[in-house]
């Protein structure tokens, strides 16, 4: 909430509904596309390494498969920390007039949206986020 | 088109909330033939790009080819109609007397809802395969959606009768538009 007070200011008649945080996890479905992207776009290289040296290539296969697992335990440490602070940056807060969105980290952002405004909402979970019961809400206006 | 009320509620999936007041119009599925076209395309498309390579290919990696042959020509087709089959059977697309609900549950979820109120187009299109088996796509255009990805992202995909959908939501927002003009 110390986010809200210093960023956020309510209407005299305004009444909050509930503030609702990012959760964790949902990074990590972000961490995992990436890696997934950055795999399928190495992949050609790595197929033509194998074939130039088809002699070798149970130490290529090897070397290959450790550089892989070191890349992935770099990329979750980093986004262990970094996407901490990220995540406990977003703060939602659905009042009786409108949504407030609001997200700090490194930038602040704050959106603000009035009920009447909402053309769509589109909901969205990924295969992880329906295991672990957490999504995506996106409100959408004539704004964007 | 025409649901009974318990073949309505039995096809609306548990994630999708009805208010006590609001009324279930349609619960409309997709059409298998509208996805089966799309992959038939892209797997000519494959096919074509594998036999190009094929020939193409220097004939000291010619063997590569064999195991991607294999795949393309035998797996793929099997999982992208297998797996195709699941993905339509997961489109659900229900229209009530105040808002249009259009569902995927395919791996993950994606719902997009939109109250009658707030269409300013509806857009409805047909391929050649759509109008021989009388399928189509209807796509309710609001102000936020942004043209023509927001459109083609989700809509009323692969429905039987497009232009009868098109009608019966038509209906609806001119219902819905002359009672807030009255009000």
């Amino acid at each position: 909430m110390e986010l809200a007070r210093k960023y956020v200011s309510l209407l005299p008649d305004e009444r909050i509904l509930a503030t609702l945080r990012r959760r964790y996890p949902s990074i990590f479905s972000s961490i995992l596309s990436t890696i997934a992207a950055a795999f399928l776009i190495y992949w050609w290289s790595m197929f033509r390494y194998i074939i130039q040296y088809s002699g070798l290539i149970t130490e290529v296969l090897f070397t290959l498969l450790y550089a892989v697992i070191a890349i992935i335990a770099f990329i979750f440490i980093l986004m262990a920390l970094v996407g901490y602070l990220y995540v406990e940056g977003h703060l939602y807060i659905p009042t009786d007039k409108r949504i407030i969105l609001l997200r700090k980290f490194i930038t602040v952002s704050v959106r603000e949206l009035a009920y009447s405004e909402i053309t769509d909402i589109i909901v969205s979970q990924g295969p992880l986020a329906r295991w672990l019961n957490y999504g995506s809400i996106i409100p959408l206006s004539p704004g964007g | 088109m025409g649901f009974s009320l318990s073949e309505r509620q039995a096809n609306i999936p548990r994630e999708i909330v009805i208010a006590p007041n609001e009324k279930v119009l349609m619960v409309l599925e997709r059409h298998y033939i509208s996805y089966a076209t799309i992959a038939t395309v892209g797997l000519i498309v494959l096919w074509f790009i594998t036999v190009i390579a094929s020939f193409t290919m220097p004939s000291e990696f010619r063997w590569i080819m064999f195991p991607i042959q294999i795949f393309v020509f035998l797996v793929l087709p099997v999982l992208v109609y297998g797996l195709g089959y699941l993905y339509v059977k997961g489109h659900r697309y229900v229209i009530t007397n105040e808002r249009i609900i259009m569902f995927r549950k395919f791996i993950g979820i994606l719902m997009r809802t939109v109250t009658h109120d707030k269409i300013t187009d509806i857009i409805v299109n047909q391929g050649p395969i759509g109008r021989l088996f009388n399928y189509g796509r209807v796509s309710p255009i609001t102000a936020g959606m942004i043209m023509p990805m927001g459109a083609a992202i989700f809509s009323i995909s692969g429905v039987k009768n497009p232009y009868e959908v098109r009608d019966a939501i038509a209906k609806l927002v001119k219902e819905i538009t002359s009672k807030k003009a009255e009000g």
